[in-house]
């Protein structure tokens, strides 16, 4: 799996919230969908990226400011980390993929057209997965 | 090296925008609220096109605007060293190396009053053409030391850059209390309140000059009332200024022309009210010649000056001279009106150089095409066709030096780059 970053809120347990905005997406603004409420396989997908540090600056929580300054990020949110392998396009999980649209971005995409809820709930399943990581 | 501003394309604009609002939400204790969210949502986008330059200049942006909000570093002794890199960052900023300028400045800031880190950085973004974040640390400084205005004075005028109906605002409430203001902030209000005034209607205009009058010869007292090594020159120029234009706008052109002459004894070379005072005495007096061709040698941009004195070579036959200034008005920015009569002047500056026909021809067509309703252009080309050549006699129609002046200062009425 390659290895990705993403700045989400935390649950009690230590593991990233499934939500729209945390481990999840947000229906027409990070994927698109078809009549039949599937997910359209066209790159859009959950936001990651290879380090915490190339991610969007106003994200990154602001108490990171001594490591990266000028992160401006909600303090209730964490550097989330997953994965080992090189930040390349390929299998990510169950019914996952990486596209990769820069060096320093990607999304996590469904591997084939699935709905909604399925890709979802394969992104849901990586939770056990993801590890605070703000080194 | 040049000084070159920052390159301001969409995306980092946008990053900046957005950065610059989530640090005010912040500000306001909106942290983790749905528009604060919303804001980290918009500059995803944009965040993914920059450059890592870019990023970063963001990032230390970031760090800069905290300052805003938190207190300053605890306050440290000056050193040799630390003086060496605040010269540095004065250099840098001289430069343009405006990275470095703010990368100095936020390393060193706790040996420098918070107040001139502040100003400082104010500046320095001002030059590197992003007037709203310039404005944000101009304000700071004022919020620092309340007691030196220039620092208010400069906010203004980056407001003014970024945010014309924000400056409107905060210029009109400086002048309803301006007593409570020095005068170098007064100055910069009037500006702001006077330059947005000649873009209302003509009654709404008057009202405003009529009450920038007064307010300005109270600052022109407070002015004179300073001691001399004291003085910011530059804005009593401008209050001296202002008042000259507000009293050409209500047609006291005596009065206008004074108050040019008071700025040009203190700023000689000030192409704005050399112009000012060409046009007004234009026809009158022979000074307005040597205010026009002196606005020229000062590399003026408006157009004003090559159009009368290209009328004035007009009229004393010296066709060449004229040609020469209608050649470089032509370049220049002017009404149809205007750029239709330096296009007709042209045609008749080359008929009396006995320049091809075809050329002449092209030139009054120029002029009719820019104003077709230019009678005058119409019967001059038609007595151009009509007439034997080489024409040696003067065939032409032309406006008066009043006419032309009078047809000058109202156009600058409401397009006078001042």
């Amino acid at each position: 799996m390659p290895r990705v970053f993403r700045v989400m809120r935390k649950d009690p347990d230590g593991l990233p919230t499934v939500s729209q905005t945390s481990l999840g997406v947000r229906p027409g603004v990070d994927v698109d969908l078809d009549p039949q409420n599937s997910v359209v396989v066209n790159g859009k997908g959950m936001s990651v990226a290879p380090t915490w540090r190339d991610i969007n600056v106003n994200r990154i929580p602001k108490r990171l400011r001594p490591i990266l300054r000028g992160a401006g990020g909600s303090v209730h949110t964490f550097c989330f980390r997953t994965g080992d392998g090189d930040f390349v396009p390929g299998a990510f999980a169950t019914g996952l993929t990486l596209e990769q649209d820069s060096a320093t971005h990607g999304n996590v995409v469904p591997a084939e057209a699935a709905p909604l809820a399925t890709y979802e709930a394969h992104l849901a399943a990586t939770r056990p997965a993801w590890q605070v990581d703000e080194t | 090296m040049a000084s070159k501003p920052l390159t301001m394309n969409p995306n980092y604009t946008a990053m900046v925008r957005g950065t610059r609002e989530l640090h005010q939400l912040v500000a306001d204790g909106k942290d983790d609220s749905p528009d604060a969210d919303a804001v980290r949502d918009a500059t995803d986008g944009p965040w993914e096109a920059l450059s890592e330059i870019e990023r970063n200049r963001v990032r230390n942006l970031s760090e800069d605007l905290y300052s805003l909000v938190e207190q300053p570093p605890a306050a440290q002794p000056m050193t040799p060293q630390a003086q060496a890199k605040l010269n540095d960052a004065f250099e840098a900023r001289q430069r343009g190396e405006w990275d470095r300028a703010l990368d100095l400045l936020r390393v060193w800031r706790a040996y420098i009053d918070p107040a001139l880190v502040s100003y400082l950085r104010g500046s320095i973004w001002l030059e590197a053409g992003d007037p709203g974040t310039a404005a944000l640390f101009y304000e700071h400084a004022f919020k620092c030391q309340g007691d030196n205005q220039n620092y208010l004075a400069m906010f203004l005028y980056a407001l003014n850059l970024a945010d014309p109906a924000a400056a409107r605002n905060r210029a009109e409430q400086i002048l309803h209390e301006h007593g409570k203001y020095s005068p170098v902030v007064v100055s910069r209000a009037a500006d702001i309140k006077f330059m947005s005034a000649r873009t209302t209607s003509e009654a709404e205009a008057h009202r405003v000059f009529e009450l920038l009058e007064p307010i300005l010869k109270s600052t022109l007292a407070e002015f004179e009332q300073q001691d001399p090594s004291k003085i910011d020159y530059k804005s009593y120029v401008m209050a001296l200024a202002l008042l000259g234009f507000s009293y050409e706008f209500l047609g006291k052109w005596q009065a206008a022309g004074e108050f040019y002459s008071r700025g040009l004894q203190l700023d000689p070379y000030n192409d704005a009210l050399l112009v000012a005072r060409g046009i007004l005495l234009y026809g009158t007096s022979p000074r307005a010649l040597s205010d026009l061709d002196m606005a020229i040698r000062t590399g003026s941009p408006l157009i004003w000056p090559y159009v009368f004195l290209a009328h004035h070579a007009l009229l004393n036959g010296r066709f060449e001279e004229c040609r020469r200034l209608c050649d470089r008005a032509l370049n220049m920015n002017g009404s149809a009106a205007v750029m239709s009569e330096v296009s007709e002047w042209m045609a008749i500056a080359q008929a009396g150089l006995g320049f091809p026909a075809e050329m002449v021809r092209a030139s009054f067509d120029n002029a009719i095409r820019l104003d077709s309703s230019s009678e005058r252009a119409k019967r001059n080309f038609a007595a151009f066709e009509a007439a034997h050549k080489p024409i040696t006699i003067n065939i032409w129609e032309t406006r008066s030096p009043g006419a032309v002046r009078t047809s000058g200062l109202a156009e600058r009425r409401f397009a006078m780059a001042a």
